[in-house]
């Protein structure tokens, strides 16, 4: 790929990044979330039915359904950037693990042999 | 904008590009050795912020204080306690948790930033200091204690 093609390329993650948004509503429509990537929660709308609820038993929805748009979040992410880049397997997880301390060390020791 | 390199975040040999002559096979050895002993203190460091990051959370409030938002060290909603005084709020309840989450999020981001900032130096804290919201920045310092 060429130097305008890779641009072009990174033009296209930022856009996917900045623009992602999921929305999911409660079971029980008392309460909708739109997050975006990093735990970023967007806008949140509570339904007259939310009130009926307790506070705690309200606080444990929100919860529940920023976490489940966050989960999907992840995923529709995954998909996007695995097509942007063209491949699907290398970018299942959109932000593969950094290695771990022990696996640095292992490899600088390693080096030594 | 990247931060200014200081000594303790150099990896490899400073001066990358510059050449360097070696006369004798034992300076090769060495200059190998120092660079190895960079990175161990590198990968120590990392070990540092690995183990102390992990367990960084966040703790937010609504302004009134009746909605209390805890973000886990992913930085995701984990609790939320709605006081049943809150209910009352209507139309501004949604608000008052959104405010609650992202103070929160804001408090792990900083003391992220912190962590790193005391680890590695540079210019860190300064630009997430830059990214939080005024208000919510005088909230945690006054918390926090930084004032």
């Amino acid at each position: 790929m060429d130097a305008d093609g890779i641009a072009e390329r990174s033009r296209r993650i930022r856009e996917a990044v900045a623009e992602a948004a999921v929305e999911v509503t409660s079971e029980d429509h008392a309460v909708t979330v739109v997050v975006g990537p990093g735990g970023a929660v967007r806008d949140l709308q509570l339904s007259p039915r939310a009130f009926h609820l307790g506070g705690a038993a309200l606080g444990e929805l929100v919860v529940r359904t920023i976490r489940e748009a966050n989960t999907r979040m992840g995923q529709e992410l995954a998909a996007t950037l695995a097509e942007i880049m063209g491949d699907r397997t290398a970018l299942a997880r959109p932000f593969a693990p950094l290695p771990t301390p022990a696996q640095l060390r292992a490899e600088l020791d390693g080096g030594a042999r | 904008m990247s931060p200014e390199p200081s000594d303790r975040d150099q990896v490899f040999p400073p001066r990358p590009g510059a050449p360097r002559e070696f006369q004798h096979p034992d300076e090769v050895r060495a200059f190998v050795e120092e660079i190895r002993e960079r990175n161990r203190r590198a990968i120590d460091r990392y070990q540092e912020y690995v183990d102390r990051a992990g367990g960084l959370t966040g703790e937010g409030f609504s302004s009134d204080g009746t909605v209390r938002a805890e973000v886990d060290a992913d930085g995701v909603l984990a609790r939320l306690d709605i006081d049943d005084v809150a209910l009352r709020r209507g139309r501004h309840l949604a608000e008052m948790i959104l405010a609650a989450i992202r103070e929160a999020q804001a408090a792990r981001a900083l003391r992220l930033a912190e962590l790193g900032t005391s680890l590695t130096g540079g210019r860190v804290t300064e630009l997430v200091r830059e990214a939080v919201p005024e208000h919510v920045r005088d909230i945690l310092d006054q918390r926090d204690g930084r004032r």
